[in-house]
């Protein structure tokens, strides 16, 4: 049976001709510190004789050692239903594809998080998203509002690119709709004090989570924008925006109401 | 010089063979430990990984076989000697390690060395330019997907996408049947 060969070992074999920037380090210290290190270990080797007994005391050791954990584990199963982390169970658990915390929403509450799509193996496969047109979800944030009025109020952000902003409540939740019932967002990039901003405004994206779900509903380079969402069924509903330009977007003056 | 010739020399204790992989190697291995590790580790820091990857190598030649990419070898022990020296910072360095071990793609193939490095070529060469320069960058110098979403001005998100998707197809290159 052969050892299984990782992608990055096999991809060393190969001869790259592009010259190698040695990033400042030094290629003659590195050199002379192996063989200096080498020579020391030479002179510090054991006598070949004491070979044998220190491979029977290491044996020794280790038998113990496994006999003294067995034990433990067992007596921890039985007092107190502890029992060893099983590796594929672990491997069994999906990871979720996105997660919405409501700790950073909420500065006093326990630390948690609030799954917004569940685990689904479906929305995880790559094809999938690609042949659906669904966002690959990367670096998540959410924006909290502070509610004034029948709105809520954003505070100013800054986003970077292909970074996404869930807009949340004060409580970290979306916005339950009946159908048919509209929910309006306006923003406003701030291109006067960013100063990587294109002055008309930088390609952003807005979109919907549904229930889980997320959908693109338009994407531009205006400055302001205003989108009303009318839902087709009654679901819970967050507004995202996704920073599509190749500098950081400041986003102001943004708000969500139901007109 | 013969990769067969390398091992057997380094096996009989010739330390000049040692000088010559060093020679050879060590900025690809500085460019590895750099590129995997950027920024917690000093410049120290990767003289010190490479060099104790090579001291690695050294005590560990009795062991080596001679069907297999010492290269291989040595970029496989500089990326454990990394990941060592990053647990050993802590908790700064955790999410670091783990996503350098994410990264991480064992090859179910029963093909012998040689020939998987005439397939992976193969591979390479009908890749478009793009799609080949994203695998070399990722591959063989190890750089990480923020650094390479950078450089080639684009997100990471899609260079992930677009990794996943070109290591499915060249898995299935590599893992298919021996050819006869």
């Amino acid at each position: 049976m052969k050892e299984p060969m990782e992608l990055h070992e096999l991809f060393a074999s190969l001869d790259d001709p592009r010259q190698i920037d040695l990033q400042g380090v030094n290629a003659q210290k590195i050199q002379n510190r192996t063989l200096e290190q080498l020579a020391l270990l030479d002179q510090n080797e054991r006598p070949a004789h004491r070979f044998p007994r220190k491979l029977f005391l290491t044996g020794l050791a280790a038998a113990l050692a496994v006999v003294l954990a067995a034990c433990a584990c067992a007596v921890s199963a039985r007092v107190w239903g502890v029992r060893l982390f099983d590796r594929q169970e672990k491997q069994q658990l999906q990871k979720p594809l996105y997660a919405v915390s409501t700790s950073t929403s909420q500065p006093g509450e326990e630390s948690g998080e609030r799954l917004l799509a569940g685990f689904s193996a479906e929305i995880l496969d790559v094809d999938w998203l690609e042949k659906n047109d669904i966002l690959f979800f990367d670096e998540v944030g959410t924006v909290c509002g502070v509610a004034s009025g029948d709105g809520m109020e954003f505070p100013s952000f800054v986003f970077d690119n292909g970074e996404i902003a869930i807009l949340t409540k004060e409580d970290g939740s979306g916005w339950v709709l009946e159908e048919n019932s509209p929910l309006a967002l306006s923003l406003r990039q701030n291109t006067k004090d960013n100063p990587q901003a294109s002055p008309g405004g930088d390609r952003l994206s807005l979109g919907v989570i549904v229930d889980g779900l997320p959908h693109e509903l338009t994407c531009g380079k205006d400055a302001e924008l205003e989108y009303t969402y009318i839902p087709d069924k009654a679901a819970e509903v967050y507004f995202y925006v996704q920073n599509f330009s190749a500098g950081p977007i400041v986003i102001e003056d943004a708000e969500i109401a139901t007109p | 010089m013969e990769q067969e010739q390398l091992v057997r020399q380094l096996r009989q204790g010739d330390s000049n063979a040692l000088r010559g992989l060093m020679a050879l190697y060590t900025p690809y291995l500085c460019t590895v430990a750099a590129n995997l590790a950027v920024p917690p580790l000093t410049a120290q820091d990767v003289e010190e990984i490479v060099s104790d990857a090579f001291i690695r190598l050294w005590r560990h030649r009795q062991d080596l076989d001679p069907e297999r990419s010492l290269k291989g070898y040595l970029v496989r022990i500089t990326r454990n000697l990394v990941v060592d020296t990053l647990r050993s910072r802590k908790a700064d360095c955790l999410p670091l390690v783990d996503e350098i071990l994410e990264q991480e793609s064992p090859l179910e193939t029963q093909l012998e060395q040689q020939e998987a490095v005439r397939r992976l070529k193969t591979h390479l060469e009908a890749l478009s330019p793009v799609d080949r320069e994203l695998l070399l960058r990722f591959y063989y110098y190890n750089q990480r997907t923020a650094t390479i979403a950078r450089e080639l001005e684009t997100s990471p998100g899609a260079v992930r996408v677009r990794l996943f998707r070109l290591r499915a197809q060249l898995k299935k290159d590599l893992e298919g049947e021996e050819l006869q």
